[in-house]
This record gives C-alpha cells, sequence and structure tokens, in this order.
C-alpha cells in the first residue's frame, strides 16, 4: 500500500514537471521561431572587415541547383577563404560550426569569409530552401 | 504578412556539425587487407573447440550479490531510473512545446547523439543497464500493473518480435532520410506516439510483449552482450572476456533482421556522405530529396541484407550433408552464425558515430541548460562553447578504420568459436567460407564509404 502511495506521488511528481514547460510555452508569444543567437557572423572565425584572402571560390544557384552540382572546396588549416554564392532567388547561406551567415538574392552575391582554423568537412546550405550549396574541406 | 518561421536546415544524421574528412584510400586499403588476412590466418590457426560461451558467466565480482549491497542496489536503480525517466519527459516535452529549431532545443541532440550514440556505446561497456533504467521498460512495467489477467495471446508479429522492426526502421528513415527529421516537433511526436503504443501493448499484452516490440531497447540489449561485464547465473555480477556473452546465447531471426537493418542504415548514413551519393542527390531539397534518400535508404537495407541471407544460404547448402551437433536447434546458418553481426555493427556505429558523440554531444551539456529555447541558463552551461577541434580528423580517421577492422576481427571470432561449437573441425572450417565472404564485403564496403 505504502509502495504504491508513493509511486504515485513520484508520478504526480514527474507530471508536474512536465507541465512546467507547458506552461512556460503558453506564456511565450508565438513560441521560439524568432531570433535564436544566429546573428550574422557570429562565429569567432568569421572573417570581417579588410583582410588578404588566401583562395576564393564562386558557387552559383540557378533554378533551385547548383551549377557543375555542389562543389567541395579543399583549403589548407589556417587560409582566409572567401566563397561567393549568387542565387536566382532571395535566400540566407548558412556556414555550419563556423556559423557565417549572409542574404543572397537577386540582388547580389552572399560574400562569406571564414579562417579555416577547424579542420574537417563543413556544410553551407540555403536557409530558407534547404538546399546544400557547398562543402569546406578543411585539412 | 506572415513569417515563415526560421528552422535550422536538416543536415546529416540529423544534427549539423563538423563532418569527418574521407579517409585516404591507402589507409582503407590497407585496412582493408589486414583484415582479410587476418580472417583467413584465423580459420587454420583458432582454436578447435568452443570456448566463448563458456566464458559468458564471467568471474564473480567480490562484494556483489551480498544481501545489503541488494537493497542499496534497488535504491540505486530506482533513482536512475526516476532521473532518466525525468530526462525523457523533458526531451519529449521539448520537441512538442520548445522552440521548434534544431540549434536551440534539446530533443535533436538528445535523440540522436545522447540516446542513439552514448547509450549503445555505453552498453557495449558496462552491460545491459538500459533494460532496468530506460523509461520505455519503466513505462511497461508501470501499465503492465494491475493489468487484468488472462488476456488474449498477442498477435504472432509481436511475439515473433518482427514488429520491433518497425519502429527502428522509421527512426532510421527520420535520422538518415526525411528532409525534417531533426526537427524537434517531429522528434517529440514520434516519441510520444512511440510511447503510447508501447504503453498500449504492455497494457493490453504485458511485459514481455511490449518489450518484444520495443525494438531500441532490442539493439542496445544485443550490444550489451559484448560487454566485459553481466549478471551471472547466481545474481551476482560477473567480469568476463567481452564477446562472450554474445557467443552464450542465440539471436531470435527476428534479432538478426534487426541488427541487418540497422547495419544497413549505418552504411546508408556511410553512402550519402559519398560524392557518388552528393551527385544523385544534387539539386534536390524538401520531399525531392526525402523520396530519393527513401529509396536509397532502402536500397541499401535490402542489399546489406541479401548479401547475408544468401550466405546463410550457401551455409545452409555447404553444410547440408552434416547436421549440427545440437540437431538444428539454433536454426538455419543464418540465424545461428547472427550474432557475428554485432561486433560488426558496433565497428560500424563507432565509425560513422565516434566524432558525433564528441563533437555534437558538447551541445547536450549546453542546451540542457536551456532544453526548451527560452532563454534559461539552468546549470550556467548555455554560453559554453563548442570545441571543434577537440578530436582531430586525423584521430578520427584512425578511430574509423580501427573500429572497423576490429569489429569484423570480432565477428569473424564469434563465427569461428560458433562453427566449431557446431561441426566437426573440417565442416567447420568449411561452414565459414561464406560468413568470410560477406563480412570481408561488409567490411571492405565499409571502409570504401570511409574514403568518400
Amino acid at each position: 500500500m505504502a509502495a504504491s502511495s508513493s509511486r504515485r506521488s513520484v508520478l504526480a511528481a514527474l507530471v508536474l514537471l512536465a507541465l512546467i514547460p507547458s506552461a512556460a510555452a503558453c506564456g511565450g508569444s508565438g513560441g521560439g521561431d524568432d531570433g535564436h543567437g544566429h546573428d550574422h557572423g557570429a562565429g569567432e572565425h568569421v572573417v570581417d572587415g579588410p583582410v588578404e584572402v588566401d583562395v576564393r571560390f564562386e558557387v552559383e544557384v540557378v533554378d533551385g541547383a547548383v551549377v557543375g552540382g555542389v562543389p567541395r572546396l579543399r583549403v589548407a588549416v589556417g587560409d582566409v577563404v572567401e566563397v561567393a554564392v549568387s542565387s536566382d532567388a532571395a535566400d540566407q547561406v548558412h556556414l555550419h560550426v563556423y556559423d557565417a551567415m549572409a542574404d543572397v538574392g537577386p540582388g547580389g552575391p552572399a560574400v562569406i569569409a571564414v579562417e579555416a582554423a577547424i579542420p574537417g568537412v563543413f556544410e553551407a546550405e540555403l536557409h530558407g530552401s534547404g538546399l546544400k550549396v557547398f562543402e569546406l574541406l578543411v585539412s | 504578412m506572415i513569417t515563415l518561421p526560421v528552422v535550422e536546415v536538416v543536415l546529416a544524421h540529423g544534427v549539423g556539425g563538423r563532418t569527418d574528412l574521407p579517409l585516404s584510400a591507402w589507409q582503407a586499403g590497407w585496412s582493408a587487407a589486414v583484415a582479410m588476412v587476418l580472417s583467413f590466418a584465423a580459420l587454420g590457426l583458432l582454436w578447435h573447440r568452443p570456448r566463448l560461451a563458456a566464458l559468458a558467466d564471467g568471474r564473480p565480482v567480490a562484494g556483489t550479490g551480498v544481501a545489503g549491497i541488494g537493497v542499496a542496489g534497488r535504491w540505486a536503480t530506482s533513482a536512475v531510473r526516476a532521473a532518466v525517466l525525468a530526462v525523457f519527459v523533458v526531451v519529449v516535452t521539448a520537441g512538442i512545446l520548445g522552440a521548434d529549431d534544431v540549434s536551440a532545443n534539446l530533443s535533436p541532440v538528445a535523440v540522436y547523439v545522447a540516446f542513439w550514440v552514448a547509450i549503445p556505446l555505453l552498453s557495449v561497456v558496462v552491460g545491459p543497464f538500459w533494460r532496468s533504467v530506460g523509461p520505455w521498460d519503466t513505462l511497461v512495467g508501470l501499465a503492465a500493473r494491475g493489468r487484468p489477467s488472462g488476456s488474449a495471446a498477442p498477435p504472432s508479429a509481436i511475439t515473433g518480435g518482427w514488429l520491433a522492426l518497425v519502429p527502428v526502421g522509421a527512426f532510421l528513415w527520420l535520422e538518415l532520410v526525411y528532409h525534417d527529421g531533426a526537427r524537434p516537433r517531429v522528434l517529440g511526436w514520434a516519441g510520444l506516439a512511440y510511447t503510447v503504443a508501447v504503453v498500449v501493448v504492455a497494457r493490453r499484452w504485458g511485459t514481455s510483449a511490449a518489450r518484444r516490440v520495443e525494438g531500441f531497447g532490442i539493439v542496445i540489449d544485443l550490444l550489451a552482450r559484448l560487454a566485459p561485464v553481466a549478471r551471472r547465473a547466481d545474481g551476482r555480477w560477473g567480469l568476463r572476456v567481452p564477446l562472450a556473452g554474445a557467443a552464450a546465447e542465440p539471436l531470435r531471426p527476428s534479432e538478426v533482421g534487426l541488427v541487418l537493418l540497422v547495419l544497413g542504415g549505418t552504411a546508408f548514413d556511410g553512402v550519402s556522405r559519398t560524392r557518388f551519393w552528393g551527385d544523385v542527390a544534387s539539386g534536390r531539397s524538401g520531399w525531392d530529396a526525402t523520396l530519393v534518400g527513401t529509396v536509397g535508404l532502402l536500397w541499401v537495407v535490402a542489399v546489406v541484407g541479401a548479401a547475408y541471407h544468401l550466405a546463410g544460404r550457401l551455409g545452409d547448402r555447404l553444410t547440408a550433408g552434416d547436421p549440427p551437433v545440437d540437431g538444428g536447434a539454433s536454426g538455419g546458418f543464418a540465424v545461428r552464425f547472427g550474432h557475428s553481426l554485432l561486433p560488426i555493427l558496433l565497428g560500424y556505429h563507432v565509425a560513422h558515430y565516434f566524432s558525433l558523440l564528441v563533437l555534437e554531444g558538447q551541445l547536450f551539456r549546453v542546451l540542457a541548460s536551456d532544453p526548451y529555447g527560452r532563454g534559461w541558463d539552468l546549470f550556467g552551461t548555455v554560453t559554453t562553447p563548442v570545441d571543434w577541434t577537440l578530436v582531430s580528423p586525423t584521430t578520427v580517421g584512425w578511430v574509423q578504420l580501427g573500429s572497423i577492422v576490429a569489429g569484423h576481427l570480432a565477428g569473424v571470432l564469434l563465427a569461428h568459436d560458433r562453427s566449431v561449437a557446431t561441426w566437426r573441425p573440417a565442416m567447420a572450417l568449411r561452414s565459414q567460407y561464406p560468413m568470410l565472404a560477406v563480412m570481408v564485403a561488409y567490411t571492405v564496403f565499409g571502409l570504401v564509404l570511409m574514403t568518400g
């Protein structure tokens, strides 16, 4: 008897625990779909301002596809890389981990410049359509 | 004017981040060569009597099994079980109610890194702990309590264990294919739906039926058989040779199917990172990408499964004139050797997800402070930066090669041990040709995938 009532109170506590965030959700205005810490050029290796660029690449998106296929851009660790992405549709280019973001559209290309300090393969995507635009291979 | 929600784009295996560098061809080539030479050497050089199964119980650990420690152990288990259930509730509710953004919600990293990578790997080290503390087992236990007795027997799809392939297959599809598979909402509702289904089965048909449906627990438990720790028959904890536990107990046919399904899923993860797949999927997004990915996943799982099935058929034919010493109680050839796939699955899993665990796994600590994406900072870790250089690509590369080759060799050992337990030496040797062929195929395939 005692065992089952203590079990019930544990359950009640868990249910309570589950309800706290839902109350918070109701209190919020419109959920958390707005900004979430993705400021433009938030990463620490994003190059901002006039710096000598070691490698430059250009990627072109037409009709929702990358011209010539999704390129794998190879650079050496420490290189300053600049990638210009142009697109016929307005969107946002995001290079993961380096957290570089830039707007792209008919008005002009998105220019992303980073210092390739972290080795590995990193993907850049269009935030709106989800299209992968290039891979940055740092080795 | 409606503002579209900004949803983080879904990347390979759910949570985006650093992907591994492709291995060089010479590394992969040498590893494959070493694996092959050692496997064929094993055929002739290894023991001629079964050894592993006898070691499965292990040597008792002093001090366990004493009554006082048993009570303390039960209390500790209950505490851990409650804590795991609480985390589970947070993860599911975060998925359903939290910010619908991969990078601001705890659920994606909890599901794809903590649950699907950390817990299976931990089980391989410390044994079948998940059975005692996992949330579904806890809920199943509660649901089955006070169940009206004498209800009808569960349908054969449940008792045979084949239904367990459905949730695991759906999970792999979400993880590797579905374009919104890392979205917290998707994970939250899927998790809730699965939990409800498991609880309903437990309520209707009882605990053991529910466990046959809970495929994740089965996979985790199967991997735990490789652990150097296990509960002995006398109730005490034992230390044993790794792998021995897998040799002791045969797999059910549905469990072999489950292992092949997960192995195929991991192989597809590798395929989807290759340049070949990059070209196939190029220019596709949304449902278009999902459709192509679904075909790819089905195709790779079918190839992996068919290769093993074929080896099983060949083995059955090779050994047809020579009945096994147990009279065939362990099923056909494919089922009899199913356990030797477990270390191969483990090797693939480590190779593909080691860097995910070490790198993206750091996000768990960050997001635990703000699981719902509401600007909280419960543990003061929300601003802790993720160290994307914690493990170098070179180290990751060697871990990948090491785990695939070691998994392969362990598989060969397990299969060899089972074969000498089943047939006299000459036939045992012959029976291993098809098994070796399929294992070498898996290993070479796995290594080729790693070269990108």
